[in-house]
């Protein structure tokens, strides 16, 4: 077949050349790009990740479970890595002056790969799944402000709102709003997407391999005739494959690990600045926690700017507590200042709260990234204030399994970067928040929260942000604290690679082999 | 045969009791190159273990601030890890924490395998059949996979760790015992004691279990060099004991990702292991060829 081909196009140029020679010349830039959107897929491009455990696009998590559902299926409108949002199954659209309505026109012929095509009717499916309170999905929280979804032509979809929301639009893209075919009874295993690879085999806990999908709605993409994600347990593992060869992109690794790729062969080395960071936070809902005092003496005992040097070599931003960071330029403020580490303090504190001989606790801390090593900081910084902590190295399944990360008193969790701020707060900080792991309570803290998600007053919502920020330093039962920087290393026969501050939302339409 | 060697033994000397048949075992092991060199490395890792913690410069948790990822100096003599720890101290600590762990392990299944052992091999019948198979069973399963097995379900811990190493190391001693006592209970005389009416306890005690001590030496010796490997392994696997504590296993796991920064780091404890285990296997081989020409 591809050698007829071949021959085929050799004979065409041939007797065309003569014709061509003269235009050819004359635009001789335009010659190499049309040549470069008619060539067909070529090289697969294996990408080694975190095993994925789940499937269903309506509960993926981590980086490695986003970044293979983002190319089996498509987002309705998506974020580039400037944080702006840009079209990707919804071509336009427009919003009412009340900022309620929000009408949608999708792309036409867009076909899932089962070959059905591509409807208004499945966005209105796929959303209403993703809010249904009786199925209780982790995005019910992200989407009830959505009053209703509704088909208003074959390829027009308009979404009412019950209150003006500022970031309706990267709600839209939260990593789970990934487009299912209306009725899909097992999201887990039958991967139809309308995405840019389709599922050739997946092969649980090894690897996930994918095909280039010839039907896929935007011209001359994806680029790649094939990609393969490969599972790995162990970031140093990941690095190693891709020193060897065995695969192209290793993303998502350890600080130090980045730095002992640099001036690797083959292999360039890429990163940017991301809101992504670590968190420090005891459960407030109970002892010893329930004590603002106990939290307070933590603050105290902890050396921010230390454990930036120590846990990730000075690459990233000191934190202040609050996941609101320098990031977002607009919102972020060092208004409240940080009171200095003092263990005398933190001691009396304790003492105070009713441990006059200190605290004993155990610090749970998934095996991944810098975390081990930021528990281990802790632990000594922390001892001078007479708290004792007990380190727990667990495998990330076993840390976020069973929702244990939830039931802890002192743990560390990984949040990734977002594209606004308003995610942290909503899942993470509210009393009814889903995944609220400090089991933080605040009214004052919660009305913020809503004021600065909801006003369309943009001066109101930076002045709420800036609150907000004050009273996590104050009494927030977190600590943040760095952000760190997003790292990635990839096979330099490769190009068009672009990174995204939440490592799981790169994708790889534009990327092709060639140096 | 055995009892003929402790016959050569009283030749030798004629008071092969306590202290002095300790030393005279020492002084067989330097009369040769390979075991002298083990004896030596071993006797000075025990040193190390129980003097070291007392004369190293920092504690093994300390994190010196300014200091991290250092080069060798006069100050660190190994350098600093990623964390500013001082690499030397962490290791001298680290064999406290490696031998006392790996040898209390030892200790344990010694004790257990010999009694388990010994009354295995001496009654026989259903009892040995049973134990026997339970204990091929468990030999069975690779070390590594029963060690993870076990420590999956007991949550990693030092304790954790102790059960694994009894777990995994007394069926081995237990078989090894029972091999010398099937071979020594039917000796002319075991044979007698038990026509004299001795007790049970008394027969497996003073007359086989002496007999069988210089294998259980040697099988001791080996059982600790596995077990420092276990441990190590187990901590290198990020399953064993837990961080910060100075296990030369999780000190390579630590620094492993900075070797292209401070290689001291990773190479001080990974030396340390292999320098321990090459000494107890050389220390080990020398009891067996010690045992072996007492033999002949």
């Amino acid at each position: 077949m591809e050698r007829i081909d071949y021959r085929f196009k050799k004979a065409w140029i041939f007797i065309l050349l003569p014709l061509l020679l003269v235009p050819a010349i004359l635009t001789a830039g335009c010659a190499g790009s049309t040549s470069d959107t008619d060539s067909a897929p070529e090289g697969v491009f294996k990408v080694a990740m975190q095993p994925i455990v789940q499937t269903d696009p309506a509960f993926i998590a981590s980086d490695s479970e986003v970044l293979v559902a983002n190319h089996v299926y498509d987002y309705l409108v998506d974020i580039d890595p400037n944080n702006i949002i840009i079209p990707r199954l919804a071509q336009e659209w427009t919003v009412s002056d009340d900022g309620l309505t929000y009408t949608f026109t999708l792309a036409e012929g867009v076909t899932f790969h089962d070959g059905s095509p591509f409807s208004a009717q499945d966005v209105v499916w796929t959303y209403n799944r993703l809010r249904d309170p009786d199925l209780g999905l982790p995005t019910q929280d992200l989407y009830s402000n959505i009053t209703e979804v509704q088909v208003t032509d074959d390829l027009e979809v308009t979404f009412t709102l019950e209150n003006p929301n500022p970031f309706f639009l990267y709600d839209l893209s939260d990593n789970h709003a990934l487009m299912l075919k209306a009725g899909t009874e097992d999201a887990s295993t039958n991967f139809n997407g309308t995405g840019s690879f389709k599922v050739t085999q997946y092969l649980a806990e090894d690897r996930i391999i994918m095909e280039a999908n010839p039907e896929y709605f935007i011209d001359g993409q994806p680029k790649l005739a094939g990609l393969e994600v490969i599972f790995f347990n162990d970031e140093a593992a990941a690095v190693d494959a891709l020193r060897g060869g065995q695969v192209d992109l290793a993303l998502r690794m350890s600080t130090e690990l980045f730095i002992s790729l640099q001036n690797a062969p083959n292999i360039v080395t890429t990163n940017i600045p991301t809101n992504g960071f670590d968190l420090v936070r005891l459960r407030s809902d109970r002892a010893p926690g329930d004590d603002p005092r106990v939290i307070q003496a933590l603050k105290l005992a902890t050396d921010r700017e230390a454990i930036l040097q120590l846990v990730q070599q000075g690459y990233g931003a000191v934190g202040r507590d609050s996941p609101i960071g320098p990031l977002y330029t607009a919102y972020y403020s060092e208004e409240t200042a940080m009171p200095e580490r003092d263990v005398e303090a933190a001691r009396q504190l304790l003492s105070d709260a009713g441990y006059p001989e200190g605290l004993k606790m155990d610090l749970h801390v998934p095996d991944s990234g810098g975390r081990p090593n930021l528990a281990v900081v802790l632990k000594e910084q922390w001892v001078d204030a007479g708290i004792d902590v007990n380190v727990v190295v667990e495998p990330e399944s076993v840390y976020y399994g069973d929702d244990g990360w939830l039931e802890v008193d002192l743990g560390i969790t990984g949040w990734g970067s977002r594209p606004y701020p308003q995610f942290y707060p909503d899942v993470m900080l509210r009393c009814d928040a889903i995944w609220n792991e400090s089991h933080f309570c605040d009214q004052e803290f919660d009305s913020l929260a809503s004021l600065a998600g909801s006003t369309l007053d943009e001066a109101e919502r930076v002045e709420a942000y800036r609150e907000m920020q004050r009273i996590l330093i104050e009494r927030g039962p977190v600590i943040v604290p760095y952000f760190f920087a997003q790292y990635a290393a990839i096979n330099d026969g490769f190009q068009g690679f672009e990174l995204k501050a939440f490592a799981g939302r790169t994708d790889f339409r534009q990327l092709s082999p060639g140096q | 045969m055995l009892d003929d060697h402790n016959i050569k033994l009283d030749k030798e000397n004629a008071a092969p009791l306590g202290g002095q048949r300790f030393l005279l075992v020492l002084r067989k092991l330097y009369s040769r190159p390979a075991s002298a060199l083990g004896t030596s490395i071993f006797i000075i890792f025990i040193f190390l273990a129980v003097f070291g913690p007392l004369v190293t410069p920092y504690t093994a948790t300390e994190q010196i601030s300014n200091a991290a990822l250092q080069s060798p100096s006069a100050d660190h003599w190994f350098g600093t890890d990623n964390l500013g720890r001082d690499v030397f101290s962490r290791v001298i600590v680290g064999a406290r924490e490696i031998l006392l762990l790996a040898g209390l392990g030892t200790l344990l299944s010694v004790i257990f395998g010999t009694s388990l052992g010994l009354l295995s091999g001496y009654r026989g019948g259903w009892f040995d059949e049973t134990l026997m198979r339970f204990f091929d069973s468990l030999l069975a399963l690779p070390a590594m996979l029963l060690a993870l097995l076990l420590l999956g379900t007991l949550g990693p811990s030092t304790n954790s760790i102790l059960i694994v190493l009894v777990v995994v190391y007394t069926p081995i001693v237990a078989r090894v015992t029972r091999s010398v006592v099937l071979d020594v209970k039917n000796k002319a005389y075991v044979e007698a004691a038990r026509l004299q009416g001795e007790s049970t306890s008394r027969i497996i005690f003073g007359e086989i279990l002496p007999p069988v001590l210089p294998t259980l030496a040697v099988e001791s010796a080996l059982r600790f060099s596995y077990a420092i490997f276990l441990v190590a392994a187990l901590g290198f696997l990020g399953i064993g004991v837990q961080p910060p504590n100075p296990n030369w296993g999780l000190m390579v796991k630590e620094t492993r990702n900075f070797v292209s920064q401070s290689p001291w780091a990773l190479y001080s404890p990974v030396i340390a292991i292999s320098i321990t285990i090459i000494g107890v296997n050389l220390m080990a081989d020398g009891l067996k060829q010690l045992l072996e020409s007492g033999d002949r």
